[in-house]
C-alpha cells in the first residue's frame, strides 16, 4: 500500500486510497481528518499547542506545522486542493499523553495541544467522531485514505481501531 | 524551521572528542558496576541533525527504548540544554538482568536501575561538556520513560518548549564481555545555544 510518514512537526494529506501513518506520538497530538465523499485524508503530528505563544516576533519564520493552531487550517487547505468540502470533514485525534510521569506542570504540554486541537477544529467546525488521548503512553496513529479507518497501536497492547 | 547551523569539520572534530570523554567516563563508571574487567568502546559517531529525522535514527521508530534525560543550565551564559540517554531494549533488559537479583524484583526496581544509569551515562556527558566549555552546568534530576523512541523525543522536545530545530547526536556503543551495550546520547540546546556551545569550545 502506498504510504506517507508523516514525522513530528509535520502534516501530509491524500487521495483515493493509500495510508497516511505517523509514528510516535507522545505529548505530541496526531489529528486524522477525512471527506468520505472526495476520498481525501489528511494526518498533522502537532508537537506545541499556540504558535502565539512560542514566536517572539510575529515576522519569524516558523513551520506552521509544528502548532495546533497554525497546522490544522493549512491541512484543511491542502485537503480542499485535493477536492474536499470543509462542511463535510471529520476528525479523530490521538496523543496528548504523559510520558514522563506527573510534573510540576499544573496543566501539562498534552493536555494543553489537546485543548487546543479540540478549539481550532471547533473554530473550523469540523466534528470530532473519536478520541483515544492521555495516559502515559506513546501511540502510533494510522489513517487508511480509501475507508478513513483509523487505527492506534501501542508498545505493548497492539493496534485497535479508533 | 530555522537555518541549518553550520556543521564544520573543526565541529564535528570538537563534538567527536567531547563524545570520547564522556563515553570514556560512563564505560568506566558501568564497568565498575557490571564488575566486568574488560569494556571496549567504539569511535563515538557523531552529528548535528534536525529533530524530524531523530527518531529514525534510534532506530525503528516504533520500537520501545529505555529514554532518561537531564535538563541542564549554565546561568552565566544563558545556556539551557537537554541531555538524553537512549537505550535500546535489548540493552534495558541486559543491565536488568546483570544489576538486579534473579528474584523479587519489582518494576519500580528495574525503573529505578534505569534511571540511575541514564543518570550515571547522562551526567558522564554533562561533564565531558563542562570539560569542553571551561563552564559548570546545574542539572536537574534525571526522568526516565520506556515507550516509542519517537513518542520519547517528541515529549522532550515539546516540554522543553525552547529547544532549537536542530540537536547533537552521539552514538556509541559500549562493548562489555558478555553483550553490547547500545547508546545514543541527545544533546537538545536551547535556540541559538548550538552556536554560543561551540564558540565556547573554541571553534567557529
Amino acid at each position: 500500500m502506498e504510504t506517507i510518514k508523516v514525522k513530528i512537526a509535520d502534516l501530509a494529506v491524500k487521495k483515493e486510497g493509500g495510508l497516511l501513518v505517523t509514528i510516535g506520538l507522545g505529548s505530541c497530538v496526531g489529528i486524522a481528518l477525512y471527506d468520505e465523499q472526495a476520498e481525501v485524508g489528511g494526518l498533522a503530528h502537532v508537537l506545541l499547542s499556540d504558535s502565539k505563544q512560542f514566536m517572539k516576533k510575529p515576522s519569524e519564520k516558523y513551520n506552521p506545522a509544528k502548532f495546533a493552531d497554525t497546522a490544522l487550517p493549512l491541512l484543511v487547505e491542502n485537503m480542499e486542493k485535493l477536492g474536499a468540502k470543509r462542511s463535510r470533514v471529520v476528525a479523530k485525534i490521538a496523543g496528548g499523553s504523559k510520558l514522563f510521569g506527573d510534573n510540576s506542570n499544573v496543566m501539562g504540554i498534552g493536555e494543553r495541544n489537546l485543548e487546543m486541537v479540540r478549539k481550532t477544529l471547533k473554530e473550523l467546525n469540523i466534528p470530532v467522531l473519536a478520541e483515544d488521548v492521555g495516559g502515559s503512553h506513546g501511540r502510533t496513529m494510522k489513517l487508511y485514505v480509501d475507508t478513513g479507518k483509523v487505527t492506534i497501536s501501542t508498545v505493548g497492547r497492539g493496534e485497535k481501531r479508533l | 524551521m530555522d537555518e541549518m547551523p553550520k556543521v564544520t569539520e573543526d565541529r564535528l572534530d570538537m563534538l567527536r572528542e567531547m563524545a570520547n570523554i564522556g563515553v570514556g567516563s560512563a564505560a568506566t563508571s558501568l564497568s565498575a558496576m557490571l564488575n566486568e574487567e574488560k569494556i571496549t568502546m567504539d569511535v563515538p559517531q557523531v552529528a548535528v541533525e534536525p529533530i524530524q529525522e531523530i527518531p529514525e535514527h534510534l532506530g525503528a521508530p516504533e520500537d520501545a527504548v529505555g529514554g532518561v534525560y537531564i535538563e541542564s543550565i549554565n546561568e552565566d551564559t544563558d545556556i539551557d540544554l537537554i541531555l538524553l540517554f537512549v537505550l535500546s531494549l535489548s540493552s534495558v533488559r541486559y543491565l536488568i538482568k546483570r544489576l538486579l537479583p534473579p528474584e523479587n524484583t519489582t518494576e519500580e526496581m528495574e525503573l529505578s536501575l534505569l534511571t540511575e544509569v541514564g543518570n550515571i551515562v547522562a551526567g558522564s556527558y554533562l561533564s565531558a561538556l563542562s570539560f569542553m566549555t571551561d563552564r559548570s552546568f546545574q542539572s536537574s534530576p534525571p526522568k526516565l520513560a520506556v515507550d516509542m523512541a519517537g513518542a520519547i523525543v517528541g515529549t522532550i522536545i515539546a516540554e522543553t518548549v525552547t529547544t532549537d530545530d536542530y540537536l547533537i547526536l552521539l552514538k556509541t556503543t559500549i562493548q562489555t564481555e558478555q553483550e553490547d551495550i547500545e547508546g545514543t546520547v541527545l544533546i537538545l540546546p536551547n535556540q541559538g545555544a548550538l552556536d554560543s556551545l561551540f564558540n565556547l569550545m573554541g571553534v567557529e
